[in-house]
């Protein structure tokens, strides 16, 4: 069996999957429909880990499948690549993917329209990490967009649809200004390929001049837009904090890390992408600190989870970013991408636990205000909760994300800001730790015993699910890949370098004491700051409880918020990220 | 020259009404006709390399060029989702909160989230129950004004 020849399976099998739960819905009822339904699931989430199993010795041989779809012309059909980017970013897709489907079983939202649709989106995913086409990345970043917006809009709540509006006008207008972009590129170079274009460019005087730059930022700034990046961020909290929980776990987990690494194909190529991306990079490490100071001041669950989806994304770009201007050919730039890819790996992973037990914690205790709820474990254990899973994996989660050992985020934190040692980055991801971890005590709260009218509280609060396994289930495996993450990090380090690199990365690291992580991760100096980290932590968690730090808290998380910011915000990063490139 | 400028007129005139505009279903006229633009910016730069529709038979020559079209059709699809889904979204919002003003519908859904949500899904149950009454008694007169009032 030749992998060539399934390369359409990740988008594809989704895509059948989907129809097959369509065809379900339309012509089936009761027990044949739910059948039909689960093995449509099947075919889309379950199917392609055959092909990622078997196109795995393809990635780790450095080798690629490209081509034309449907054997066109390649300068009338659409290009395509699958190669190591391609795998793993498939399989953070999938892997969070299936777990939230699975919690989505027992939590809702139920149904064959809410399974198709997040088949759709695991498609799009798949899609639009693959293409080489600026066109097809266009039309893969709206169908993307075009499936979350209605997975976030599932919820009944008014709010979700609020959220969702303001996600789809602004992501809808950003992707319009993505169209000015390509038509900029498609006049200068007569092509769409990310390689012809480039070529073409080459081909010009001056690199096509400030068209060619004003385009690019056009291009970049509407995909930073779907990352959520620091001033283009703003519909993120509403949308991931609204959306069911298991929607919220694939929104953070994935949704926002896949436009960001289909974004690398073109910067890599294009003559100003390095430029674009170091100042990404800087608004990546402005973001980290900036949204986990929001963070510490919200009082619902969600969306204090959310402003962190922003805080860890901001990790992730200032990595990217830093990568994209080394370029990928030097050894740092390797280093430095495979560091993003891994923080956003264990993002993924750390983030759809918290979003799952969050969520299960406060379905189970009917409130999410952070202030007032307290007594969270007790409420689970009377709701059928025998063995605390929910709570465990929270602390899982926690601790992952504050970056405390073994877990998998203090692997992918200590990596990430090690390879940045040298950058003005380190200081904001440093300062952001401590406030990660500040708002982790601050949320764990909700868990501590009630202080009074305890019984009261535990009789009317509370209300069980009718079929629980679904969510320890996808819990559990959450947490496990968390534990296992984090203790076999420096492995996971090396395979990601050598998926995305080929043999070749694995010589070209070969010089001493750089492969091997073992010696980086778990030294004196690092434990130290771990420490330290965790005590500052404290400190700003508690200067945060006092009376004035609430009061300035509170003050952030009343700031003026309104729609058409979004826009301005949005219109102000182009304008910027434009004249960066025409004027650095 | 003359059809780039307004071309950039009508993107402007989406822009502003996207931004400025209170009504969301203004705004999303406004999405439209910025994509319009887009669409039409596309169309036009495509038509400057010839005069003749492409259609590959023998006799016509300088076509112009076909793959800005193909590209469009396939844009203008993806915009008439998108709007289609923002109108829906418009009526959710409008059932929520009775209004299609964006500032109330924040202020009914957004500012208190817990209270003002209980509140607003027992008003659209109270106003369902009461719409299904009158239909019952087969005097569906007040529905309208009742709609009235919550736009001003």
């Amino acid at each position: 069996m030749n992998p060539e020849n399934f390369v359409f399976a990740p988008v594809v099998l989704p895509l059948l999957g989907a129809a097959v739960i369509f065809c379900a819905k339309a012509f089936l009822k009761n027990r044949p429909e739910k059948v039909l339904e689960y093995m449509g699931v099947f075919i889309g989430l379950g199917l392609p880990w055959l092909f990622f199993l078997q196109s795995l010795p393809l990635v780790l041989s450095g080798g690629s499948v490209q081509g034309v779809v449907g054997s066109w012309y390649a300068g009338v059909g659409i290009m395509y690549r699958f190669d190591g980017l391609a795998w793993l970013v498939n399989i953070l897709g999938y892997s969070v993917a299936g777990a939230a489907w699975i919690y989505s079983l027992s939590a809702g939202p139920r149904g064959p329209s809410f399974s198709s649709v997040f088949l759709i989106q695991t498609s799009a995913l798949a899609a639009a990490i693959m293409t080489a086409d600026l066109f097809n990345l266009f039309v893969c970043l709206e169908v993307l967009g075009i499936a979350s917006y209605v997975l976030a809009a599932e919820s009944d709540k008014p709010g979700a649809s609020l959220a969702s509006f303001s996600y789809l006008m602004v992501s809808a207008a950003a992707m319009v200004f993505f169209l000015i972009g390509l038509y900029g590129f498609y006049r200068l170079t007569g092509t769409l390929s990310y390689e012809g274009i480039a070529a073409g460019l080459q081909a010009l005087p001056d690199s096509g001049g400030p068209a060619a730059l004003i385009s690019l930022a056009l291009v970049t700034a509407a995909v930073a837009m779907r990352v959520a990046v620091m001033p283009l961020y703003g519909w993120l909290p509403d949308a991931h904090a609204m959306a069911p929980h298991a929607v919220s776990a694939v929104l953070s987990g994935v949704l926002i890390k896949t436009p960001l690494f289909a974004l690398s194909r073109v910067l890599l190529l294009m003559p100003a992408g390095a430029d674009a991306g170091r100042l990404m990079g800087f608004a990546g490490a402005a973001t980290a600190l900036a949204a986990v100071i929001i963070a510490l001041s919200q009082k619902d669950a969600k969306r204090l989870l959310a402003y962190h989806s922003i805080s860890q994304i901001g990790y992730i770009v200032s990595a990217w970013g830093a990568a994209m201007y080394l370029g990928t050919e030097t050894k740092e730039g390797i280093m430095l991408m495979a560091a993003a890819f891994l923080h956003a790996l264990y993002h993924a992973l750390f983030k759809g636990l918290l979003f799952l037990s969050i969520g299960t914690t406060v379905d189970r205790t009917q409130n999410r205000n952070i202030y007032t709820l307290r007594g969270a474990a007790a409420v689970l254990r009377n709701t059928g909760e025998k063995v605390p899973i929910t709570l465990i994996t929270f602390i899982i989660g926690a601790l992952a994300i504050s970056a405390i050992p073994p877990f998998n985020g203090f692997a992918s934190k200590t990596v990430l800001t090690y390879t940045l040692k040298e950058s003005p980055h380190y200081y904001f991801l440093y300062a952001a730790s401590i406030g990660t971890t500040a708002s982790f005590i601050k949320l764990s709260r909700i868990f501590w015993p009630a202080k009074q009218e305890k019984g009261k509280k535990e009789k009317n609060a509370g209300s069980s699910v009718q079929n629980p396994w679904g969510l320890y289930i996808s819990q559990s495996f959450l947490g496990l890949l968390c534990i296992i993450g984090g203790l076999g990090a420096p492995a996971m380090y090396t395979f990601v370098i050598d998926v995305m690199t080929g043999s070749g990365g694995g010589e070209l690291l070969a010089n001493p004491g750089s492969t091997s992580l073992s010696p980086v991760l778990y030294t004196l100096d690092n434990l130290l700051k771990t420490g330290f980290i965790a005590i500052a932590g404290l400190g700003l968690f508690f200067l945060a409880v006092s009376r004035r730090g609430s009061a300035v808290l509170t003050k952030i998380r009343e700031r003026r918020r309104n729609f058409h910011g979004l826009f301005v915000s949005f219109a102000l990063g182009t304008a910027a990220l434009a004249a960066w490139l025409c004027f650095i | 020259m003359i059809e780039r400028l307004l071309l950039l007129l009508l993107f402007l005139t989406g822009f502003w009404g996207i931004l400025e505009k209170k009504n969301i279903i203004k705004k999303i006229f406004g999405l439209t006709l910025i994509n319009s633009a887009a669409v039409l910016l596309f169309v036009i730069g495509g038509s400057e390399t010839g005069k003749h529709t492409p259609i590959m038979e023998k006799g016509i020559v300088e076509i112009v060029d076909p793959v800005p079209q193909a590209l469009m059709l396939t844009a203008i699809v993806i915009g008439v989702c998108v709007t289609a889904l923002a109108l829906a979204l418009a009526y959710r919002l409008y059932k929520a909160s009775g209004s299609f003003n964006i500032d109330t519908i924040r202020k009914a859904v957004h500012d208190m989230p817990e209270e003002a949500e209980i509140k607003a899904e027992e008003t659209y149950r109270e106003a369902a129950e009461e719409i299904s009454e009158e239909a019952e008694q087969e005097n569906p007169v007040k529905k309208p004004q009742k709609e009235a009032n919550n736009e001003s």
